[in-house]
């Protein structure tokens, strides 16, 4: 990452940055550029002390036209504009994917990229006229919430002399769960001694009961045929599935509230998995019953939270 | 893969190395080209992947290899010429590594100077325009670059972006150019090149004959005025004086010709010489006075102070009638002879002496004798012995305006009349698109100045009595088949000779005319320009002002373009049938019957002919042949021929015709 970009982000532009600032849109040369520059400095040195004219108007003319150029990086630049967010939950120790849909205002595929002070850059051509997809990644070191800080957009259109810079709002900030440890089942809690709550064995999947229908159950899992009788919506259940619904409790595990949360996530996830209903019971907190997705979704929040942890950064 | 792909920065980069070659061409050694062509077709191969890149230890190998070779390149290079030739070496090393991105920066960068250093070697307007091509290339490698962002990516339209930027940068550095502080006439001079003229201050017998062949121009000449006959074109020099038995040598004239016994048709012209590095500067004989940048001399011979290093303009009067005074005592050299040898000739002299006592009978008689029928004019004459002249005129009786001029002017001394050489030109072509006059090397010509008692020194051409076509119609129409087959235009690239030399003269006119802006325009003119204008050069302020124009103006031509500009930002061109179809909506809008922006063109087309039953079948025809081309399965090219030829032919009126 350039020094110039480098020190943007951390909010103190060199000053030659600042006086660049044209527009709200930062030019500064890219390494190629100052390599121009000097280039153009030696051929007009020549022409001179050769008294050349030809010389002199081919360095002039190639001057004038990166300085045209110029315009058009500020153009580019001043259109550029993305916003996004972390599409899945992370787990700490691993990475989250923040997923952008960036756009820019030429009528032309247009080089550009982002980056964000911890260097996570991407870039791409953008397409004209319509959003372009971008992903980034993001370690995730800590359970709670990833801010990555006001990013940069930037363009080196046309010829990659000058880059342009504009800031980039800050995307919500992505949630990291606790990092997924197996063993989360104290003895005596397993509502199905002698098996392993992952381990899903042949002939799980027959028709077992109809039972009524919960928020989160998938529209698979609904009998259309009983429910049309006007009892209400039935779902099915089959075999191999949690009967009632399982409690997932902070109370009931050992070891320290990370270690626990750690097996708890483990727990909600192959439940989320299985499409088992599940209570998750957090001290001060009970989620539950439920199944499905949305409701793994809300407990992984509150695992990645608790006890209302908003910052990702220890 | 992008391992596997080609590398098209790579390629384009190349491209430009050859087209910064190719302007230097003329200058560097054959081996150079040859190793420049290698390497670059290597570089090519690697670029398509299909050759592995070469270790480090061989480049530097290379580079070595090279260096020592131009070191060893046998023949004498200016300094320029060898900067050129290693730089040329170096840039075809260059084009064998060009892995990474910083590599291909970098050999864009050196390229640029091969680039100037061609501009260096041969400045011109041909150079100009050939110099167009790599300003083009490198902007377009730089487009394709795109930065160090996506070096890989394919831009699209970037030699269109890369055109389009050079176009808006014509004016800008035009108004620099204009305006940009010089530094007086080049520190550091252009290095004088090999023989570049062919007269010099001596004369043998058979020095001129490699001029002849040499058809670069010498001068161009502009007359105010009618222009006197190509015949009557005697471009004067510089006078040789002292013989040796073998050289006609100069002895140093002083200074301020006495003035003109009788003068009569002025003839005024301005004369722009190509650099001679002589200080000699042609006038048309005789010329009336000194000048701003030459001295007349006391054979009324015009010469500037320092050699002529780039090409110099002067204007200057003439008289095609006149007559000398007559000098106080004949000069003691003007018939000194060696006292030895050509004793054959000596006693023609002094037979032509008693034969004839008036001087001009002897100089008649010496006219006659070489119009006699005995002697040849040929560019390729037999050699001579060590008594020159008695061996031209008694033996091999064959050569040109040198052997004329030298054995005619011993002769009248041996003979008792006074005579000199003059080394000059004579005629020169008329170049009708240009209104002037080129002369070229191989207008070169020796003649003779006899010191008569009526008209002092007096015109004596030899060679005319030779070959008397020689002045009216030039040298071609006097030489020998051989030597006309060595001369003779030939047709190349399928043209016609004939149609070649129109070629030639329009491109010389164009050049010509380009020139005081191209070549000429330098620290005197721009100050001329700038004390026009009011601003003092010579000062800082001056310059500063001056500079400060300059960017104003540019500035100028970059506000005037910007609309020119932000088209380039647009990029490729939009589908032809979607311009067709978006004026064919706008004819119709017109009309009052705009298009919706939601509305496909055969719902638009069933609207427009509820609304309006006239314009139906050909709004149904349109519509129709715009959705098969833009969403049909195969859009034809009949079918874009058909939609241009009906939307042109669409002029709806506002009103339904009844």
């Amino acid at each position: 990452m350039a020094p110039v970009i480098r020190d943007f982000l951390e909010g103190r532009p060199s000053t030659l940055a600042r006086v660049l600032e044209l527009d709200g849109v930062r030019l500064f040369p890219t390494p190629a550029g100052w390599a121009f520059l000097a280039c153009q400095g030696a051929m007009l040195a020549i022409a001179l002390v050769y008294a050349n004219n030809l010389a002199l108007l081919f360095t002039l003319l190639l001057t004038c036209a990166a300085a045209l150029s110029l315009p058009l990086t500020l153009r580019a630049a001043r259109g550029l504009a993305a916003a996004g967010t972390f599409a899945e939950p992370a787990f700490a120790g691993g990475r989250a994917t923040l997923v952008l849909a960036a756009r820019h205002g030429l009528g032309r595929p247009l080089p550009a990229g982002v980056v964000f002070p911890g260097g996570e850059h991407a870039v791409a051509d953008l397409a004209p006229g319509r959003a372009t997809r971008l992903e980034l990644r993001f370690p995730a070191q800590q359970r709670g919430l990833l801010h990555t800080g006001p990013g940069v957009l930037l363009t080196e259109f046309p010829l990659g002399l000058v880059r342009g810079f504009v800031p980039m709002p800050e995307p919500a900030p992505g949630l990291v769960c606790p990092r997924p440890l197996p063993g989360g089942r104290p003895a005596g809690s397993d509502p199905h001694p002698g098996r392993q709550p992952e381990h899903v064995a042949a002939g799980d999947d027959d028709f077992r009961e109809l039972r009524d229908y919960r928020p989160g159950d998938r529209p698979a899992r609904i009998a259309w045929p009983a429910s049309s009788r006007g009892q209400g919506l039935l779902a099915k259940r089959f075999e191999g599935e949690a009967g009632p619904a399982e409690v997932l409790d902070f109370a009931a595990l050992a070891g320290d509230a990370e270690d626990r949360l750690s097996r708890l996530c483990a727990l909600v996830l192959a439940a989320r998995e299985r499409g088992a209903a599940f209570t998750l019971r957090l001290p001060g907190l009970d989620l539950g019953p439920g199944a499905g997705p949305e409701h793994a979704a809300s407990c992984l929040r509150s695992l990645a939270l608790f006890p209302d942890r908003e910052s990702g950064r220890a | 893969m992008p391992e596997r792909a080609p590398d098209r920065l790579a390629r384009a980069v190349l491209l430009l190395m050859a087209l910064a070659l190719a302007g230097l061409v003329p200058e560097l050694p054959g081996w150079v080209l040859a190793w420049c062509g290698a390497c670059l077709a290597a570089g090519l191969l690697q670029a398509k992947r299909l050759l592995p890149p070469l270790p480090r230890w061989v480049r530097l190998g290379l580079v070595l290899a090279g260096c020592a070779g131009v070191l060893a390149t046998p023949g004498e290079l200016s300094r320029i010429e060898f900067g050129a030739t290693v730089l040329a070496v170096l840039v075809g090393v260059k084009a064998l590594e060009l892995a990474t991105h910083r590599d291909k920066l970098s050999a864009l960068l050196l390229s640029l100077f091969l680039a100037v250093a061609g501009a260096l070697c041969s400045p011109g307007l041909g150079t100009a325009l050939a110099l167009l091509l790599p300003a083009l290339a490198a902007l377009a490698a730089l487009a394709a670059a795109g930065g160090a962002l996506r070096p890989e990516a394919r831009v699209p339209g970037r030699l269109r972006l890369a055109g389009g930027l050079l176009l808006a940068a014509l004016p800008l550095a035009g108004a620099l150019f204009l305006f940009f502080p010089r530094v007086s006439a080049g520190v550091v001079p252009l290095p004088a090149p090999g023989s570049l003229s062919g007269i010099s201050d001596q004369l043998s017998p058979g020095d001129l004959a490699p001029v002849a062949r040499n058809q670069a121009p010498a001068f161009r000449v502009e007359f105010h005025g009618p222009a006197p006959r190509p015949a009557a074109r005697y471009w004067r020099c510089l006078t040789l004086s002292l013989f040796d038995g073998r050289q006609w040598r100069r002895r140093t004239p002083s200074l301020f010709p006495p003035p003109l016994a009788q003068s009569a048709r002025p003839v005024a012209y301005t004369i722009a010489l190509e650099p001679h590095w002589h200080t000699w500067l042609p006038t048309l004989d005789l010329p009336l006075q000194s000048t701003d940048q030459g001295q007349l001399d006391a054979d009324r011979c015009l010469a500037t102070r320092g050699p002529v290093r780039s090409r110099l303009r002067y204007s200057a009067t003439s008289v095609l009638d006149f007559a000398t005074p007559q000098p106080p005592r004949v000069p003691d050299w003007s018939l000194d002879l060696p006292a030895t040898g050509n004793r054959r000739t000596l006693a023609l002299g002094r037979r032509l002496a008693e034969e004839h006592p008036a001087p001009g009978d002897r100089v008649r008689a010496v006219l006659d004798l070489f119009g006699s029928g005995d002697f040849a004019y040929t560019l390729s004459p037999p050699p001579l012995g060590r008594d020159q002249t008695d061996d031209f005129l008694f033996a091999t009786r064959s050569g040109y305006c040198g052997h004329y001029a030298s054995a005619a002017a011993f002769l009248l001394r041996a003979a008792g009349v006074p005579a000199r050489i003059v080394m000059g030109y004579l005629g020169g072509e008329d170049n009708p698109m240009g209104d002037y006059a080129l002369v070229r090397q191989s207008n070169a010509h020796v003649w003779v100045e006899a010191l008569l008692p009526d008209s002092g020194w007096t015109r004596v051409d030899p060679t005319l009595a030779v070959a008397p076509r020689l002045a009216e119609f030039g040298p071609e129409t006097v030489f020998s088949p051989e030597d006309l087959a060595e001369l003779r235009p030939q047709s190349r690239f399928g043209l016609s000779p004939e149609l070649l030399q129109e070629l030639g003269m329009a491109w010389d006119a164009l050049a010509f005319r380009a020139d005081p802006w191209l070549g000429d325009y330098d620290l005197t003119a721009q100050e001329a320009l700038l004390r026009g204008l009011g601003i003092a050069p010579r000062t800082w302020s001056g310059r500063a002002t001056a500079l400060a124009a300059g960017l104003a103006l540019a500035v100028l031509a970059g506000f005037a373009l910007r609309p020119a500009l932000s088209r380039l930002g647009r990029g490729p061109r939009p589908d032809p049938a979607a311009a067709l179809y978006a004026r064919f909506c706008t004819r119709l809008a017109r009309t009052g019957l705009p298009r919706p922006p939601h509305q496909g063109p055969l719902d638009y087309a069933r609207r427009v002919s509820r609304l309006r039953p006239d314009l139906g079948p050909e709004t149904a025809a349109i519509a129709g042949l715009y959705a098969d081309l833009r969403y049909g399965r195969a859009p034809s090219p009949r079918d874009l021929h058909e939609l241009r030829r009906r939307v042109r032919a669409f002029r709806p009126g506002r009103h339904e015709r009844t």
